[in-house]
């Protein structure tokens, strides 16, 4: 049977070279792209070492001075701060998978702030997806549970014995691990009751155990004096988790439609890693199908994607604020996803309205003392990749890996490299806003 | 930026001499040569003599001194900037003080101009070389050495006067540096614009007699009292609103239909003025600014009382500063149909029926404001925390708000404590219902007076101090007066300085005297600054998270203008009724030492 | 009530929905038949105004011969004379005679009383309720706009490119835009999207150009919708630079309206239009307040109307006006009103059956001081989905609700 080659490490070879295009698209799904430096240096590593460290990246040091300020901004009420301390992470850090597996999680476990009204609690829970996403998804959802956040978002703060609110507990079963279809009715009422008694004060969760329901419940058909840890780990051990989460995990890092052998043979590795993430998603980058057709430039890329993406290459001061007001009306509202369903994601993206907020990021980033990438050094990045189709050829190969249409690269070269002589830092501007509004770009 | 000025400080008195300052030449006459449809106005008369005055005065020994000046002058940008300008003056070969005193000492104007064609408008600077030989040289070793800046993008390496660039206008040759930038010299006179034909024009008016700018009369009218300062500046009010409104209006959108508000609700609401002239005056220890505009609208002096002060002599602890409005409110509240664009109509009527609510009257306008006399004083100073067992992260200063009641309406007194109550309740409601901490109301007695307030429960020994504690907000009244608080120290505080029985004598019949102050507003100083310095670690995080600017970076900017702040002892802006139209006076104390009481005015009766 | 899952309607998927069609085709009678053929079914519009705080329904739409009216409120009440009268027993405020003309017209339609079973007095509750169209207590995560939008997207031939629901207004959008699938944008500022704030002059071309050169796959789709978004930025940058100033009121209502006619203008092919007026929780110093607002909602609706009839869409457009409940019958000591419960809904526009539904305001049957709900809100949604929008209205608000002839067609 192939089942057993579907996840298959991938083996570079002469018509399959791990390359640039390969390295970039490894740093693309893992993180959210970056400059040619850190793409060479993937290239030198291999796929299967290449995906390894930037799994297991540690924490980068160099974040701790942001997330000391936002300690400070955290005693205000100003939304757009926290926003633009996960977004300045994201383009600065040197451990991008760290934040993808948190918007992942993000988009996983959606809450809003909309509702939940506290900095505190919804900071703590991006830290809980940031700190411990990598681990088991087993514990990660246990302290999911009794996340302040989660517990004002899905109403666990107003359930109590007697009087137990499913909110939980149904999008527990229905979006969090199982997918609809897989349980009773019965079974909901009888995991809500699990989650009764907890309290939030000042953004921290708190047991408040006359509220509990300590009593007998039948969940699965099997009957105990269930608590909130012991539910979840019934929803982790019945046989639909793990396909669930093999899907939404491979729809947001692989590809849009993953073929069903593959969803199985990575819902068998969560099995056998006891859902150790840090662990399959290792597999998953070092396996041939993510190295395949079928998995390259097929995602629409997220506005954060996009957006942090561009910033990334670019340099230069992030205006966080601007970013987060730009992520926004690109559709993406960080930290206030729109139900808690999270975000569709892919062709869901796509409007003419956020469309045009694409391009006038575009605008925005690559413009004069911008508000977004300001002091940006346009000369560096093209000093760095010189190239023998001059100025085109250079940002094509730094931002697209030359993945652009033969006659889309003539008609650059005609604009751009008529003289055949360097442009001014006007006309590179204008090259790179072309490109970065190319659809090719938009494609993860 | 910061660095920018600390550097320019350096270069400009490190290693200068004291030179005999050229006399001045009294009015330049520049204005001859700019368009008598200016929309805007500038002018340095002498600079050579402002650059001497500087250097006499203080000021530059004192930023020398500031510690952030070291620090920011031996760093990056600030260093890059001075090596830079010592380079400069290599390629000048003469040292930069003759330098600037040959190429522009006598004289520097500016005007701005619209510009038919979308673009950014058309500016024409001209200036008056001390020595027209040193001009020469100074502009051609800008154009082989710096990096001339264009409109839009830096261009490398040394300016190409290209020959195509290049147009013979009479005897005077008129020169394209980069996409938008020209210049031309003639004899003792440099002429700078983004515009060709603008210097055309302007060498045009060589021959005229008179001059187009002084026929225009707003201009001329405006100007001529402020004829001789250190600096003059004119600003066509009803020009540019007529220009440049429909623009600000496209600009504005439904959230935010700001630009246009501001340039409407500017104009009509406190200038009604064709036109504002200013002045700026630097006197070694002081800087006077003083800003005339034209008549007031017929509204306006409806709304304005007669000079009568009567206001106590508050200086609280840790008193940051206080503004005072002698309006009448009602007046303007009935009148702001007139004043504010029809936009915010709405918003009056919004805000009435919220107040209203509060109040539990019908209207504000005729159960509320009538009763209060024209006067209201704001006091604002930072706290002490010493009711709480930390100090919350964010600190909001606090403020009171002093109003008084007409000795016939003492009824109304009730009222505003009802309304207090009310508010503070209706806030608890609101939080409760939010599951937040909610206000609780107290009272406590200060010699004869009851001060009601209200606080949040205490916070949790472990617990971060959030911001709302901040808030106490505080009510209660002595005699004639009323006192509404942000917090209940700064009530306490206020109440204690209050006269027993305060006069009110207020005849609001009689007219306006000429050069009745107003509004003032003062500022002291060092408390500005500390309510700053104690807020710091929060204007850094905003500007990391913001502006993406690194800590020290962040850190080196704030210490900067602190230090910078530290220099100024008080500010103190007024607002002037004079018969011509309304004088805005800002005088900026730059004397060391210790500062006076910071209310100035006193009863004058 | 039929209780389905909030998420089972929504992810069914567009064959069953085209089922549930064909299902209505093939019992229907001809008339929907017939609706169901008519291609201008596509074009409709609906843009909905919400006036946010409790709108005084009873000083809006006047029962000016009910002696219980002037008695109740011996303040506030609008003379009899003063009102404009529209018919026997009901006037509009005297600030909105600006709608007379579209009452003339047969293109105005008042439906009073208006409400829902055991009114909530509590602003963010009520309009919860008329957010999500439903009264049970779950935590709402998608409203009813959010869901026609969904339905709209599977069910129609989606213009690629184009959302099915636009908010013009700011990015936080109220709760009923909430979906399960499709992304609704919100138009804060018509000149950002018209790309007028960048200069394009340099690569206008080009991006246009290169949108159109020959791709596969993903990209290839990304291209044209790219392409259809310069279309349309083009489109609105020209009728906005061409636009005729002072056609609209000052206010901040007339600039959103002004925003909508030039987006369907500039051919975004958005079905539904979300925009909000605040200011109405007027429980003091009313008169003039409101008198303030109702000026805003009647000069702004005229406006609208005008404009679209310079363009000949007048027929394609509704505007439904509604707000979280009316306010109490009698007055406070404030001279304002307290928050009530069923007030009146404004429908205007070429395919509204004009006229008054339901009769004028009901002060016979208080309930408790309020106005009792006659009929259901969800009533009001269910036909302008299913007889103005043509969408299953069963589907989309989770239960059957009957329907009223509010519409021509």
């Amino acid at each position: 049977m192939s089942f057993d080659n579907t996840l298959k490490p991938f083996v570079p070879t002469a018509t399959r070279p791990f390359d640039e295009r390969a390295g970039a698209h490894l740093l693309r799904r893992a993180g959210f792209g970056g400059s040619r430096d850190e793409i060479l240096e993937l290239i030198k590593e291999g796929p299967a070492a290449a995906a390894e460290r930037l799994v297991n990246a540690p924490p980068d040091s160099a974040l701790v001075e942001l997330d000391e300020t936002l300690d400070t901004a955290l005693s205000g009420n100003d939304i757009e701060n926290l926003r633009a301390w996960w977004l300045l992470r994201m383009v600065r850090t040197a451990a991008p998978f760290r934040e993808k597996l948190a918007l992942f999680l993000h988009g996983h476990f959606a809450t809003a702030q909309r509702k939940v009204q506290s900095l505190r609690a919804m900071h703590a829970q991006i830290k809980l997806f940031l700190n411990k996403g990598s681990g088991s998804f087993r514990s990660t959802a246990k302290d999911v549970a009794r996340d302040a956040a989660m517990l004002i978002y899905l109403d666990g703060i107003k359930s109590e014995k007697g009087k137990p609110n499913e909110n939980f507990a149904r999008e527990l079963m229905e979006l969090f691990i199982l997918g609809r279809g897989q349980y009773s009715e019965l079974d909901i009422r009888e995991a809500a009751r699990a989650f009764t008694g907890w309290r939030v004060d000042g953004g921290r969760a708190r047991r408040f155990t006359p509220a509990f329901d300590a009593g007998v419940k039948t969940i699965f058909n099997k009957t105990g004096a269930f608590g909130p840890g012991e539910v979840v780990d019934l929803c982790i051990e019945h046989p639909a988790s793990a396909p669930f989460l093999a899907k939404k995990i491979l729809r947001f890092f692989v590809c849009p439609e993953p073929p069903e052998e593959i969803v199985n043979a990575v819902a068998r590795e969560l099995r056998e890693q006891d859902f150790a993430i840090g662990s399959v998603m290792i597999k998953i980058f070092q396996s041939d199908f993510f190295y395949s057709d079928a998995a390259y430039r097929v995602n629409v890329k997220s506005p954060v994607e996009f957006t942090v993406g561009t910033l990334r290459i670019l340099g230069g001061r992030i205006g966080g604020h601007a970013l987060a007001r730009a992520v926004a009306e690109m559709g993406q509202n960080l930290l206030d996803p729109p139900s808690v369903k999270g975000w569709d994601g892919h062709k869901s993206w796509i409007h003419a309205a956020t469309w045009l907020a694409r391009v006038q990021f575009v605008f925005s980033a690559t413009q004069q003392g911008g508000p977004l990438a300001r002091d940006f050094e346009v000369k560096k990045l093209f000093d760095n990749n010189s190239h023998q189709d001059g100025d085109v050829g250079a940002a094509l190969s730094l931002l697209l890996q030359n993945d652009a249409p033969a006659e889309v690269r003539e008609e650059l070269l005609n604009h751009y490299n008529v003289k055949k002589e360097r442009n001014g830092d006007a006309a590179r501007r204008d090259l790179l806003r072309v490109i970065l509004t190319m659809p090719e770009f938009h494609c993860a | 930026m910061l660095r920018i000025i600390f550097a320019c400080f350096a270069v400009s008195f490190a290693g200068f001499q004291e030179r005999a300052v050229r006399p001045a030449s009294g009015v330049s006459n520049l204005c001859n040569f700019l368009p008598a449809d200016s929309i805007a106005y500038f002018e340095v008369s002498n600079p050579g003599a402002l650059l001497e005055k500087l250097k006499k005065s203080a000021v530059p020994e004192r930023v020398q001194s500031l510690p952030s000046y070291q620090q920011n002058i031996k760093t990056g940008e600030g260093l890059r900037f001075i090596t830079g300008i010592a380079a400069l003056r290599a390629a000048l070969g003469i040292d930069l003080e003759p330098a600037f005193h040959g190429a522009f000492g006598r004289g520097i104007a500016a005007s701005i101009t619209k510009n038919p064609k979308p673009g950014p408008p058309h500016a024409l600077l001209v200036s008056r070389a001390g020595d027209p030989t040193v001009l020469l040289k100074v502009r051609d070793a800008l154009a082989e050495f710096a990096q001339v800046r264009s409109f839009g993008e830096w261009h490398e390496g040394p300016v190409q006067v290209k020959k195509k660039n290049m147009k013979q206008f009479g005897d005077v040759e008129i020169v394209g540096t980069g996409e938008e930038l020209f210049h031309a010299i003639a004899g003792d006179l440099l002429f700078i614009s983004n515009h060709r034909a603008s210097i055309e024009a302007a060498l045009d008016r060589f021959e005229l007699t008179e001059a187009p700018l002084m026929k225009n009369d707003k201009f001329a009218g405006a100007i001529r009292s402020f004829l001789g300062r250190d600096v003059i500046a004119w600003f066509d009010f009803e020009q540019f609103t007529k220009l440049y409104a429909p623009n600000l209006r496209e600009r504005e959108t439904m959230d935010e239909p700001f630009p246009a508000l501001l340039v409407g609700g500017v104009k009509q609401a406190f200038l009604g003025s064709a036109w504002l002239a200013g002045s700026l005056q630097f006197n070694g220890s002081s800087v006077d600014v003083t800003l005339d505009t034209s008549a007031l609208p017929e509204l306006s002096k409806a709304t304005f009382i007669p000079d009568i002060v009567n206001i106590p002599n508050i200086n609280v602890r840790r008193q940051i500063g206080t503004f005072t409005i002698r309006r009448d409110v009602n007046a303007f509240w009935n009148d702001h149909e007139g004043i504010v664009l029809p936009e915010l109509d709405a918003e009056f009527s919004k805000f009435n029926t919220t107040a209203a609510t509060i109040f539990g009257v019908r209207r504000m306008d005729e159960d509320v404001f009538p009763k209060l006399t024209p006067v209201s004083h704001f006091i604002v100073a930072r706290q002490s925390y010493s009711n709480l067992p930390k100090a919350p992260k964010v600190k909001i200063p606090a403020f009171a708000v002093l109003l008084q009641v007409k000795e016939d309406s003492k009824k109304i007194t009730e009222g505003f404590r009802r309304a207090f109550q009310t508010a503070i309740a209706l806030s608890a409601a609101d939080a409760a219902q939010k599951g937040r901490a909610a206000l609780g109301l107290t009272e406590e007695t200060v010699g004869e007076q009851k001060i009601y307030y209200s606080t949040y429960p205490d916070p949790e020994e472990d617990e971060e101090v959030a911001l709302e504690y901040n808030f106490s907000p505080a009510f209660c009244s002595k005699g004639n007066y009323l006192i509404v608080s942000s917090t209940h120290e700064l009530a306490r505080d206020v109440i204690l300085q209050l006269p027993a029985a305060p006069r009110t004598e207020v005849n609001v019949s009689e007219p306006a005297k000429a050069s009745s102050t107003l509004d003032e507003l003062y500022i002291h100083g060092p408390e500005a600054m500390r309510a700053l310095d104690e807020n710091s670690a929060g204007i850094i995080a905003n500007a990391m998270l913001e502006n993406g600017k690194s800590k020290a970076q962040a850190s080196r900017e704030l210490a900067g203008i602190v230090d910078l702040a530290s220099l100024v002892r008080s500010a103190a802006v007024r607002s002037v009724a004079t018969p011509s139209g309304m004088q805005f006076q800002l005088k900026i104390d730059l004397e060391p030492g210790p500062v006076t009481p910071a209310v100035e005015s006193r009863p004058r009766k | 009530m039929i209780n389905l899952s909030r998420r089972e309607l929504l992810t069914a998927s567009a064959g069953a929905l085209a089922a549930e069609l064909l299902y209505n085709t093939a019992s229907g009678p001809a008339q929907w038949l017939a609706r169901a053929a008519s291609r201008a079914a596509g074009d409709r519009v609906i843009v909905i105004l919400q006036l946010t705080g409790g709108n005084d329904g009873l000083n809006t739409c006047i029962p000016i011969e009910d002696d219980r009216y002037y008695r109740a409120r011996p303040s506030l009440a609008i003379g009899k004379g003063a009102s404009v009268k529209l018919t026997k027993e009901l006037g509009l405020h005297p600030s909105m005679s600006g709608l007379r003309d579209l009452w003339d017209r047969g293109e105005m339609a008042i439906i009073n009383n208006v409400g829902y079973p055991q009114p909530d007095r509590s602003h963010f509750r009520s309009m919860e309720i008329w957010h999500t169209a439903r009264l049970d207590d779950i935590a709402p995560s998608v409203g009813w706009v959010g869901r026609t939008a969904d339905a709209c997207a599977h069910t129609l031939q989606k213009k690629e490119g184009f959302a099915p629901a636009t908010h013009v207004g700011s990015t936080e959008q109220p709760l009923s835009l909430l979906s399960e699938g499709v992304i609704i944008p919100s138009i804060v500022d018509i000149e950002r999207s018209a790309l007028k704030s960048i200069d394009l002059t340099k690569t206008e071309n080009l991006l246009d150009s290169l949108a159109l050169k020959k791709r596969g796959g993903l990209s290839g789709w990304l291209a044209e919708e790219a392409r259809d978004a310069y279309g349309f930025s083009r489109k609105l940058r020209n009728i906005s630079n061409n636009r005729k100033k002072n056609k609209y009121p000052p206010s901040a209502l007339g600039r959103k309206l002004a925003t909508v006619s030039t987006l369907m203008e500039a051919g975004l092919t958005s079905r539904i239009y979300h925009i909000e007026a605040d200011g109405f929780d007027t429980h003091a110093g009313q008169a003039e307040a409101h008198a303030f607002l109702l000026e805003e909602v009647a000069s702004g609706a005229a406006a609208f109307f005008n404009d679209l009839r310079e363009r000949g869409s007048a027929e394609n457009v509704t505007l439904m006006v509604f707000s979280e409940f009316g306010r109490r019958v009698r007055e406070n000591a404030s001279a304002g009103t307290d928050h009530g419960a069923a007030g009146p809904m404004l429908l205007f526009g070429g395919g509204v059956k004009g006229g008054s539904h339901g009769g004028a305001p009901d002060l016979e049957n208080l309930d408790d001081g309020d106005v009792t709900m006659k009929i259901d809100f969800r009533s009001v949604y269910a036909s302008v989905l299913e007889h103005w929008l043509q969408l299953p209205a069963k589907e989309i608000l989770g239960g059957s609700f009957e329907t009223l002839s509010l519409f021509k067609t």
